[in-house]
């Protein structure tokens, strides 16, 4: 099944949301292994522009229906949480930094199509800024227990940067859809609001 | 009778889990909720996809299933738009290798692989999957995700039916009213055609209540998919289920016309059915076309 990325522009979020994207993706399973097939090792995250980024808060946890969860259900959890803390700090590290590091790593832990509908999107930070700084990296992640290999992740961030002589607060929420496939995860499908957009 | 509305493939999105090769009709008889693909390549056209959703009168007992309500639930995915088609459960079409009859006996005949069969020849859109929901699994589902918040434009008051007692208003639905809400027929000046757009509004009211626990915790749409999971069995992959539930979950209610086939009412020697309009082909165009209406 492929379906084509849906973008969304939303104009509410107080006054001023600049930016909100909706990405979903289907695709076949197919298409998918394909696009696992060319799995590399994550790229070095270099930048010319260093920032000073906030630490990281994230939490994971189980998901599942009303049901308690059995010992092998925690066990599978228990080992997907490093790898899927891993692909948001990855993303999520470089998010505000120059579109060129940005590119590299979201083409990596993104499937091709939400890949390339995020970098359209205009979500990350505009050239023009500078001195940026993040304030708050939060995550909560959920993982499907039942078959550990769906996940959930919610994802706030907020920065502070200067434009010329004045200074701008960039605040960031997102969503990933997550899915593993060939041993890897990706994201095969997010929404963001931001404010503003690059 | 266009009426805002609706949206439904959350029934599906609801429903995620194992894959199971089982048949169809096997599926039907040993789960309480049973999904499967129409043709054996699932590969939706130009973005769109189309589910038929079928309330079964399956339950402890009853042996005979027919359907009590049928549904096709379109998504088109390119512009996050959709409908529900709503086909009264008396309609007399004619069913493949059958003949003619009321489209309610397709399923009894042929499990739901005949109804969207006949669904298919009837309306010329091609079914990408289809759902059957028996008493039990929708009292089950609608328990675990909670009651749902749905409005209720007047009392219905259906004791020797339904056994639906349920005041107009902002109602909270829990599994025993929302099983009487949707199966009330006879309270109903409009009878079956009135229920059958009832089914619809409550699948609206779902999604609805899917949305805004997604909005507030992206994480409720696994808790959702699992539910599901517990109960159904279906012949997709959970990839395949996690897709259509992202995208379902991203659906706005009101982005959702719910439609229900115009009919008139009529007899066949003594059994009472509905015969479906002429106007009805335009709205099968429409709907084949856009996935909307």
């Amino acid at each position: 099944m492929k379906v084509k990325p849906v973008q969304m522009v939303r104009t509410g979020w107080g006054r001023c949301v600049i930016v909100a994207i909706l990405c979903l993706l289907v695709a076949t399973v197919a298409c998918d292994d394909r696009s696992e097939s060319r799995v590399v090792s994550a790229p070095p995250v270099e930048t010319q522009q260093p920032i000073k980024q906030a630490k990281w808060e994230i939490k994971t946890h189980p998901s599942a229906a009303v049901r308690q969860f059995t010992k092998r259900e925690k066990h599978r959890v228990r080992a997907e949480k490093p790898k899927l803390k891993q692909l948001v700090r990855d993303v999520y590290d470089v998010l505000f930094l120059p579109s060129l590091v940005r590119q590299q790593v979201i083409r990596e832990r993104f499937t091709p199509r939400a890949a390339a509908a995020l970098l359209a999107s205009g979500t990350g930070i505009s050239d023009r800024l500078s001195d940026v700084k993040t304030t708050l990296r939060r995550a909560h992640i959920g993982i499907g227990a039942a078959t550990v290999r769906q996940a959930a992740a919610q994802i706030w961030l907020h920065a502070r940067a200067t434009a010329g002589d004045k200074k701008v607060r960039i605040v960031h929420r997102s969503t990933l859809w997550l899915e593993k496939t060939g041993g890897r995860w990706k994201a095969i499908a997010f929404e963001v609001k931001q404010r503003p957009a690059a | 009778m266009i009426k805002r509305a609706s949206a439904l493939i959350v029934f599906v999105a609801l429903v995620t889990g194992l894959v199971l090769n089982v048949g169809p009709r096997a599926a039907t008889e040993t789960a309480p909720i049973a999904i499967g693909r129409v043709h054996e390549q699932w590969q939706p056209h130009q973005g769109k996809i189309y589910v038929l959703v079928i309330g079964s009168d399956a339950r402890n007992g009853n042996p005979n299933l027919r359907a009590d309500a049928i549904h096709i639930a379109g998504i088109n995915t390119d512009n996050m738009r959709g409908g529900i088609l709503n086909i009264p459960r008396d309609s007399w079409v004619n069913i493949p290798g059958y003949g003619s009859a009321k489209i309610n006996e397709a399923l009894h005949l042929g499990g739901p692989e005949l109804l969207a069969r006949t669904l298919e020849d009837l309306t010329h859109i091609r079914l990408d999957l289809w759902a059957v929901v028996g008493f039990e699994g929708f009292q089950k589902i609608i328990k675990d995700v909670g009651p749902i918040p749905i409005h209720i434009r007047r009392p219905i008051y259906d004791p020797g039916g339904s056994g639906a007692n349920i005041n107009a208003g902002d109602r909270r639905l829990a599994s025993d009213d929302a099983l009487a809400f949707v199966r009330t027929r006879k309270a109903f000046a409009g009878g079956d055609v009135t229920r059958t757009t009832n089914q619809a509004r409550f699948l609206l009211a779902m999604l609805h209540k899917l949305r805004s626990d997604v909005a507030e915790r992206p994480t409720e749409l696994l808790k959702w998919i699992a539910i599901a999971r517990e109960h159904a069995r279906m012949d997709i992959s959970p990839q395949e289920m996690f897709r259509l539930a992202v995208i379902t979950s991203q659906v706005k209610p009101p982005d959702i016309d719910n439609v229900t086939v115009p009919v008139r009412l009529g007899f066949v020697g003594a059994a009472s059915v509905v015969f479906i309009r002429p106007g009805a082909e335009a709205m099968y165009r429409h709907f084949r076309k856009y996935a909307s209406f």
